[in-house]
């Protein structure tokens, strides 16, 4: 196992090296958008559009820039390698194509903790927001990753079958960002309830809570949070071999 | 299938693989219960037109492909590393690693530690003669160098079993040549081969057994010395002293037999048939009476004819 995500992280560097530009390319493409997007939104509205909730707002969009890129990631190099015909070779391997995507996803996992840096520091200089950091928040950023990981996964098996998804991606992006936004925190009980089924929002409402406004959310919402990764990730495995035994039987593992 | 002078356990055993493919509104059979066993030791080679269903077979017992029907028994241990495959049609590497970094890359994937995937990886470089390449990304190698990269690739972690679905696509002649001698050394290392080609003369020097898939159905299988010697309708080619004159009688005669006559030459099917025809030819001086001994290639064009009789205008 550590060997697998040795050689996966020598073949990322092997990768990186030829191609630079690309990574940066990334990074300065997102930390762009973002400073223009507050720095726009700042320059037409004011202050006043944002007032208190501006932290909200910040901690909302990390949050979304973290899971959507770790299940793009994981989606779109399932699309790369099948466009590039190598799915049945990764598929003849000791750890078996879910092995390798899953120490894929954990060196993505890395990769965008520290692209996220760069953009984070963006967004706090050009909104003028502040934030907390309390190590708390790890744990509701671990829930974050696991549930990413698991609609990564799920993405990642329509992308075995049907081997392109980047305009679902790009509708996903939108949705995503609007399900991030929403605060279920702040309403009544049903409703907050409800909405903490969906997908990821029980860790980025404790990440709102602890990173933007430095409260420590209710263990309740912790455990929660906790629960909804775990189901989304089971689901997301569950998914993925669904998907893996169908393009078997399909013969089209291989196939672009 | 004679079981006396097949060695007593195959590495792998396919028994009666079905596999039906969706098409349009009915469906196509793709393989209608095609058994193989593949022994240590030995190549076996799998020939047949376009579409009958070899490269089905090989993912099938590859495990990349699911049968409707059949099951494959595997008598290696290695879960998903006890075989080395070349895969039609697919890459099988990365292009913008260099073809070193493959073969440590997938090296690793498939058990061997880092350090000795670069040591393995280096050795079989050499062996396919491409040391000098051994840096450049695989992505600007040509096609001929990509395919023995493969290769390598396929056997970097020394597994026990290799399929090669037309390894040798696109490789030129000399290549080929050195292909042709690897896969002999690693037949006698032990390995078993399942090689699939459309080059009758690389099969013919590397068969030992020999299965013929038409329409997903084995048309002719069993070991390449004796389907080519003891094939029940061997030809023979009888050389006249005199050559039969166009307008003989003896030529229509000879001609309802389907018998081939040539000048001084008659090629004959079968004994009984070879029989008749010496009786036909009686005082005529003969030169020679022999069994011709059969190509691979003579085998395969002759099952391919005998089956699309019956059945005639079916097209790939
Ligand atoms: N995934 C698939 N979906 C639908 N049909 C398929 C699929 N894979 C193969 N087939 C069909 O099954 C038949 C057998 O294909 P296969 O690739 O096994 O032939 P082959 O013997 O390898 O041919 P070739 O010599 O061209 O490589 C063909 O008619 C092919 O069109
Ligand atoms: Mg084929």
């Amino acid at each position: 196992m550590l060997r697998v995500v040795h050689i996966e992280f020598w073949r990322f560097l092997r990768a990186l090296s030829r191609y630079p530009l690309e990574l940066l390319g990334s990074v300065l493409g997102a930390v762009v958008v973002f400073a223009l997007f507050f720095s726009g939104a700042r320059y037409l509205a004011g202050p006043a559009l944002f007032g208190e909730r501006l932290e909200a707002l910040v901690v909302s969009l990390i949050t979304w820039s973290l899971a959507f890129s770790l299940l793009s990631q994981i989606a779109s190099n399932i699309s790369e390698e099948a466009l590039a015909g190598l799915l049945e070779q990764l598929a003849l391997t000791r750890p078996g194509l879910l092995g390798v995507v899953l120490v894929r996803a954990l060196l993505s996992l890395l990769q965008i903790g520290l692209l996220v840096i760069p953009i984070v520091l963006a967004i706090l200089l050009t909104s003028g927001a502040r934030l907390d950091f309390p190590p708390l928040a790890l744990l509701p950023l671990g829930t974050l990753a696991l549930g990413s990981l698991g609609l990564g996964l799920m993405l990642g098996g329509l992308a075995l079958v049907y081997k392109r998804v980047g305009q679902l991606l790009g509708l996903l992006q939108f949705a995503f960002l609007g399900l991030f936004l929403v605060r279920f925190e702040a309403f009544a009980w049903p409703w907050s309830g409800l909405g903490y089924l969906l997908p990821l929002t029980p860790s980025v409402a404790a990440l709102r809570l602890l990173l933007g406004r430095g409260e420590t959310p209710g263990w309740d919402l912790l455990v929660l949070a906790g629960i909804n990764a775990l189901v989304y990730l089971a689901l997301g495995v569950g998914f993925f071999r669904r998907a893996l035994r169908r393009v078997r039987r399909q013969g089209t593992l291989g196939t672009y | 299938m004679n079981p006396s002078t097949q060695p007593p356990n195959p590495l792998l055993q396919a028994h009666r693989l079905r596999k039906r493919y969706p098409k349009g509104k009915g469906w196509l059979e793709a393989l209608k219960g095609v058994s193989l066993a593949l022994y240590p030791g030995e190549i076996l080679t799998l020939l047949g037109p376009n579409g009958a269903g070899k490269t089905t077979s090989v993912k099938i017992l590859a495990g990349l492909v699911e049968p409707d029907e059949g099951r494959v028994e595997v008598q290696v241990d290695g879960p998903g590393t006890w075989l080395g495959a070349v895969l039609e049609g697919s890459r099988n590497l990365y292009w913008r690693l260099s073809a070193l970094e493959n073969l440590i890359y997938f090296g690793t994937l498939r058990g061997l530690s880092p350090k000795e995937a670069r040591r393995r990886g280096s050795e079989l470089l050499q062996a396919v003669g491409l040391q000098d390449k051994a840096h450049q990304a695989v992505g600007s190698l040509s096609r001929g160098q990509q395919q023995r990269t493969a290769l390598a690739a396929a056997l970097v972690h020394d597994p026990p079993v290799l399929f090669l679905d037309e390894p040798t696509l696109g490789v030129d002649l000399e290549a080929q040549e050195a292909i042709r001698a690897w896969l002999l050394r690693l037949k006698e290392a032990g390995k078993a081969i399942l090689l699939t080609t459309h080059q009758l003369e690389l099969a013919e020097a590397l068969a030992d057994r020999v299965t013929i898939l038409l329409e997903g159905e084995v048309a002719l299988e069993g070991r390449t010395r004796e389907v080519l010697a003891g094939s029940p309708r061997a030809v023979y080619r009888v050389e006249l002293g005199l050559p039969l004159e166009e307008g003989d009688s003896r030529r229509t005669r000879l001609q309802a037999l389907e018998v081939e006559v040539e000048g001084k030459v008659v090629r004959v099917v079968g004994e009984e048939t070879l029989w008749e025809a010496l009786r036909i030819l009686d005082p005529l001086p003969l030169e020679r009476v022999e069994r011709e001994s059969l190509s691979l290639a003579g085998l395969f064009w002759r099952v391919l004819r005998e089956r699309r009789k019956p059945c005639s205008g079916s097209s790939t």
